[in-house]
């Protein structure tokens, strides 16, 4: 039976999806965390311990582990360890993206020159140090623009300013947030980016051996016309024509091979306007939090289960996703607070089309309202004869959900 | 701490306290480490529950992702 090393973050929604990916594919499964397991020695083969903030130093590990535990595949698709998947699969000789490949994508600065250098559409920019005594002059592309810093994700610390005055006011408080997440203030700056007006779309694909294969193509049909871009709700098959679709195909594998990336999942944003797609980000992983629960493929594949038929090598021709409309809405926090309960879920789900509605945060977390939140606080899952329908049947059930905080 | 609760006919009902309780990984304890000495012992044994309310636990693991 073939071993799948499996690298899992403590802190990830994709535990049970990726142990029951695993479970159905057939493999003798390692799972690699950044802790200690505390039952590790019940099961040699069945933990590894790795420093995923450190990519270089899993190839020893690994290399070791492997001589005692050979291994057939590898993957991960939280976004902490993508960097760390790209050495282990290097130092194993197997398919992936070479780790500099993958370093440049979650590199915001250095995946907009890539994009730049090679011509595909995406935001001007200009990089600004947080030491620069410059640093809220007026871009020369002048506004409405984005502030947006390099190390943070889920849209945390990205606000659109419209003047002079809110982007003195935003970059305050952008470093506020990184200051507050890295424990000190970063060195490596911030992005001010022209804002893309159009609708925004999410493109999931599978690269393999350099070619991208498009799963999908998700609305977002909720206006994202900040100040702030949490997400909302994401809808598949998308409404856009087929030849709008196809020129998002083309406009993401270009971008794919400008960042150097081959192999295994990819989301990608862009933001669709009247002279074609413009790409927003090209994250090397697949979509995140529970989103991936919308899709199916075949007869009832999940995206896991095909993302570790395609780490353990399988290259037979890629399955069609069911045919049928979908969505799920990520719901904001309101104002934040520390969460005492969340009021209405029964009603939420007895919502025609509602498939499931899950709470993800914990009586007691702290949420936060964006920029300087990144936590959804739970998922509403639709089906429905149209994106339409699913979209609707997303709004109504989420309107009857009420967040309470503590007082 | 894994607690056995009860065996019914097969099936094996545990609860998971402590850090466990709310963890992101305690699927993976359960289904890599406990599960499998269990299986080890007891090769007959059915499906393997866990009743843990995560949703309550002191600490858990669960945090931001990006969408």
């Amino acid at each position: 039976m073939p071993r799948l090393l499996l690298l899992l973050p403590t802190r990830t929604y994709r535990t049970p999806a990726l142990l029951a990916a695993s479970a159905g594919c057939g493999v003798e499964l390692t799972v690699a965390s950044e802790e200690d397991s505390s039952v590790a020695h019940l099961n040699p083969s069945g933990f590894l311990t790795l420093p995923f903030s450190d990519p270089e130093a899993c190839a020893p590990l690994v290399r070791e582990f492997a001589g005692r535990f050979p291994i057939d595949g590898v993957i991960g698709i939280d976004d902490s360890v993508v960097e760390a998947v790209a050495v282990v699969a290097r130092e194993l000789g197997l398919p992936h993206n070479q780790p500099d490949a993958v370093a440049v994508a979650r590199d915001k600065r250095r995946s907009r020159e890539r994009l730049v250098a090679a011509c595909v559409a995406c935001p001007e920019f200009e990089w600004r140090g947080w030491g620069d005594p410059g640093r809220d002059r007026v871009p020369e592309f002048g506004f409405p623009a984005v502030v947006k810093p390099l190390e943070l994700s889920a849209s945390r610390g990205v606000i659109r300013v419209d003047d002079g005055e809110s982007l003195s006011a935003a970059v305050l408080r952008v470093e506020a947030i990184v200051i507050d997440e890295m424990d000190s203030r970063a060195e490596n700056g911030f992005l001010i980016e022209s804002f893309v007006s159009g609708p925004e779309v999410a493109v999931e694909g599978l690269l393999r051996g350099g070619e991208l294969e498009v799963l999908t193509v998700f609305d977002k049909p909720d206006p994202m016309e900040g100040p702030y871009f949490e997400e909302t709700i994401y809808v598949t098959p998308s409404r856009l024509s087929d030849s709008q679709q196809v020129e998002l195909s083309k406009v993401s594998s270009a971008a794919c091979a400008a960042l150097g990336l081959i192999e295994g999942a990819v989301h990608i944003e862009l933001r669709v306007t009247g002279s074609g797609p413009v790409v927003i980000e090209v994250n090397p992983r697949a979509i995140g939090g529970l989103c991936s629960d919308v899709l199916r493929f075949g007869t009832g594949l999940t995206l896991e289960e095909l993302l570790l038929n395609h780490a353990l090598g399988d290259r037979a021709p890629l399955p069609d996703r069911v045919d049928r409309a979908a969505g799920v809405m990520m719901l904001g926090v309101e104002g934040g607070g520390v969460l005492e309960r969340v009021e209405g879920v029964e009603a939420a789900e007895a919502v025609a089309g509602i498939e499931r509605v899950a709470i993800t945060a914990h009586p007691g977390q702290r949420l936060q309202a964006w920029p300087e939140g990144g936590a959804y606080p739970g998922f509403v899952f639709a089906a429905g004869s149209t994106p339409g329908e699913v979209e609707q049947s997303l709004h109504a059930a989420t309107a009857k959900l009420t967040l309470i905080y503590q007082a | 701490m894994v607690r056995l609760l009860e065996v019914k006919e097969n099936m094996v009902y545990v609860q998971m306290g402590g850090g466990c309780q709310g963890c992101g990984m305690a699927d993976v304890t359960l289904k890599q480490g406990v599960e499998i000495a269990i299986r080890s012992e007891i090769p007959e044994v059915g499906e393997i529950m866990d009743t843990t309310d995560h949703a309550s636990g002191d600490n858990p693991y669960y945090s931001p992702s990006k969408k």
